[in-house]
């Protein structure tokens, strides 16, 4: 009885958060993550295993002990995974707003909250890595919580889209004054010059 | 185990546009032919999660993995 339920737990890890995360990946990369793909076969290995003819007690401890340490891995993976991916795009954002004053954004208060945000999710990472050898389900928990972390961010960046536009227009206008004005100095300072070379 | 918190869910059914519910009772292949028409094109393989090392596998890690299609090309030239 005990060895099903520890089965029905394997499984229930794969539909409660594997398979979600699995489509998050997914939706995000557009792509099959065969390398989860195979830690799921591993998975799978281990459980038909337990159902194996002449298996022992002693093996199928030993086979579901291992299918959860696959179970982690797979998750810890999705999570690795989805972070990277959601990093990779607020290094996207930062690239295409390099030359844009981030700062008028939501009336200045878009900067701040983005920068504190995105300390917070880089700190989390660096502590779900470190925590990974020690302490699985505190990793795990710790990814996950990075991971929240960065989703927040999109969806901040999602709501300032359309004023990144105007703060780039913004941005050009001022550029452009200022050479304006430069070269109306330079002109101006050429007349009086001229001027005052006339004078003496 | 595990769990999912409500922030994770909200953020999943935002980008794939299904609930957390709905996941669970859906099988894998209808979760992929519905992000498949989400996104408007077939789900590639992908042999390497960016910086992320494969493991158990040298057809994996090495990329020498062969597509169906490919190998139904093959058989067609038997």
């Amino acid at each position: 009885m005990k060895r099903e339920e520890d089965i029905q737990h394997l499984y229930r890890a794969y539909n409660t958060v594997i398979k979600p995360l699995i489509a998050e990946v997914e939706a995000r990369t557009e792509q099959f993550p065969l390398p989860l793909f195979n830690e799921i076969r591993a998975l799978h290995d281990h459980i038909s295993r337990c159902y194996c003819d002449g298996v022992t007690e002693e093996q199928i401890e030993k086979n579901i002990e291992k299918g959860e340490r696959h179970v982690v891995r797979i998750i810890l993976d999705c999570y690795k995974y989805l972070n990277l991916s959601l990093h990779d795009s607020l290094m996207l954002f930062e690239r295409q707003t390099r030359n844009i004053d981030l700062t008028v954004l939501k009336n200045g208060t878009f900067y701040p909250e983005y920068k504190s945000l995105r300390t917070k999710a880089v700190q989390m990472v660096r502590k779900a890595k470190t925590l990974e050898s020690l302490n699985s389900k505190a990793a795990l928990d710790t990814f996950q919580e990075s991971y929240n972390v960065y989703t927040q961010l999109e969806n901040l960046i999602d709501e300032v889209t359309p004023d990144v536009h105007w703060a780039r227009v913004r941005f050009t206008a001022r550029k452009w004054l200022s050479v304006i004005l430069w070269i109306l100095s330079a002109v101006a300072s050429g007349i009086v010059s001229i001027l005052l070379g006339g004078l003496f | 185990m595990h769990i999912l918190n409500k922030l994770t869910q909200e953020a999943l059914f935002r980008k794939i546009g299904l609930t957390y519910e709905q996941m669970q009772k859906m099988d894998a292949e209808e979760i992929d032919a519905f992000i498949e028409k989400r996104i408007g094109s077939k789900l590639k393989y992908g042999f390497s999660l960016k910086n992320i090392i494969n493991r158990g596998s040298v057809y994996l890690f090495s990329k020498r993995l062969r597509s169906l299609s490919e190998v139904d090309k093959q058989l067609a030239k038997i």
